[in-house]
């Protein structure tokens, strides 16, 4: 999978936040996290997922092209690098 | 959307403020010709607009520039304190005048104490006293309202009693010029910064600092002033003395738009002030943790949903209803330990929300829970 990806800048301490934009939907993006703890919103307008594995913690909206992805403060970047590898082998 | 985010920066703006920045950048610059009669001054025009706002007399005394951070930088650093001198400071702080302390105690020696604030994120006055006596500091900056929780300090009082106690008083008004009274001359403070971007319904990029008259500053940043360019130094006159650097026009075009415009709307502080009970009661049923802060405040409310990360939430509440909030430490991280949390959500209202969008707001925290 072809993605684009850059950092997210917020208030939180020590975020390590990029966003991804992806080739497809959350919702078909979802069916690739087997063996991810997923918690899915369907009460919100517009419904979002949040997905959790070894630390890293995805957002995202089930009809939309962008994914959010924070990594673990102490390993982000061996984490990040194995996300992406992972991303890119989908 | 609904944009709950105006302790940031305010918005929607009054429809003059864009359209003055507009008219300001198709029309040739003022800056190449100054003083006189003949030439509009946007520059003065909003010194003077100023005045009665910030309940100072002189408009030459107000140095403009881009923002808050700029006028507290200049402050903090232009006083020339000392190794070894105090500065007395809240927890409430915005990094914007933490950072500044911190550098100077680093670099310099500067010796600075926080006072810590109770959970409505307020020193008591009483603890502000008790400091300034013990410390006897050169310097005393307090926040004139929490950026987190709302909370204002009894200005008057800490200005008062910073006087007293010898130390030159520096009050940060980025969170209540506009929206709370403001009377810089009868509370006896020395200096003042304010930003553009907020209550006062200006664009970015605007903002000052007043100095009281006699009060001298070192220029922080030193350059061309567009007169006087024969001096080696900073021209010594205020406000030439603190403004180095062309301005920037279109933006105090709008904000001198976003003052006239307020002086003919006068803001309902109690029709905001009921929209900000209607919120944090609404929170409260949804089974958030809200902070909220008795007496004079801002129309800021910040909580926690017990079992939700703040960025979980907040996500939820952009991505998934179209609600803009500020969440995280919101540039002002000595203030968490007191209220005895890690991080908040915070919305703030300005006078043209409505109480559908409180309404609206509050069923999409209810939502974000699942």
């Amino acid at each position: 999978m072809k993605f684009n990806c850059r950092k997210i800048e917020n208030c939180f301490a020590d975020s390590l936040t990029w966003e991804y934009a992806l080739p497809q939907a959350g919702e078909e993006f979802l069916r690739a996290l087997a063996g991810w703890e997923v918690r899915k919103n369907l009460k919100l307008r517009r419904p979002v997922f949040v997905a959790e594995k070894d630390g890293v913690v995805l957002k995202a909206a089930l009809a939309g092209q962008f994914v959010r992805a924070s990594f673990p403060e102490d390993e982000w970047q061996k984490k990040k690098e194995e996300f992406e590898a992972w991303l890119k082998a989908l | 959307m609904i944009y709950l985010n105006n302790a940031a920066t305010s918005w929607p703006k009054p429809a003059c403020v864009a359209q003055a920045v507009c008219a300001a950048v198709a029309e040739p610059p003022g800056e190449s010709s100054r003083g006189g009669l003949q030439r509009f001054d946007v520059f003065q025009a909003v010194r003077q607009a100023l005045c009665p706002v910030l309940g100072v007399k002189e408009p030459e005394q107000i140095a403009l520039g881009p923002n808050a951070t700029w006028a507290l930088n200049l402050a903090l650093y232009g006083l020339d304190l000392k190794p070894g001198e105090w500065v007395l400071a809240t927890a409430a702080e915005h990094n914007s005048v933490l950072r500044p302390l911190n550098d100077l105690a680093a670099r310099l020696g500067v010796r600075v104490e926080f006072l810590p604030c109770g959970p409505e994120g307020r020193v008591p006055l009483a603890a502000w006293q008790e400091a300034l006596l013990r410390l006897r500091p050169r310097l005393a900056v307090f926040t004139h309202a929490s950026n987190v929780t709302g909370a204002a300090h009894d200005a008057a009082g800490f200005c008062r009693a910073a006087k007293a106690a010898g130390a030159a008083v520096l009050v940060d008004l980025s969170q209540t010029l506009g929206f709370l009274p403001v009377a810089l001359e009868e509370w006896g403070a020395d200096l003042a910064a304010f930003t553009g971007h907020k209550y006062l319904l200006g664009p970015q990029g605007t903002g000052g600092l007043w100095v009281r008259p006699g009060l001298s500053l070192r220029p922080h940043l030193v350059g061309g002033t567009g007169v006087r360019s024969e001096l080696s130094y900073m021209p010594g006159e205020m406000p030439l003395r603190l403004e180095a650097g062309t301005g920037n026009e279109p933006g105090f075009a709008g904000l001198l738009a976003a003052l006239a415009w307020a002086a003919e709307h006068p803001l309902d502080r109690a029709a905001v002030h009921a929209s900000l009970c209607a919120l944090r009661q609404g929170l409260r049923a949804a089974g958030a943790r809200v902070i909220e802060p008795e007496g004079e405040c801002t129309p800021v409310v910040s909580f926690t949903l017990p079992g939700l990360p703040a960025a979980e939430l907040a996500y939820a509440l952009y991505e998934g209803e179209g609600v803009v909030c500020r969440t995280g430490l919101h540039c002002a991280p000595r203030i968490f330990p007191c209220l005895g949390v890690k991080e908040t959500v915070r919305f703030s209202l300005s006078r043209f929300t409505t109480a559908e969008e409180v309404l609206c707001a509050v069923r999409a925290v209810e939502a974000a829970k699942g």
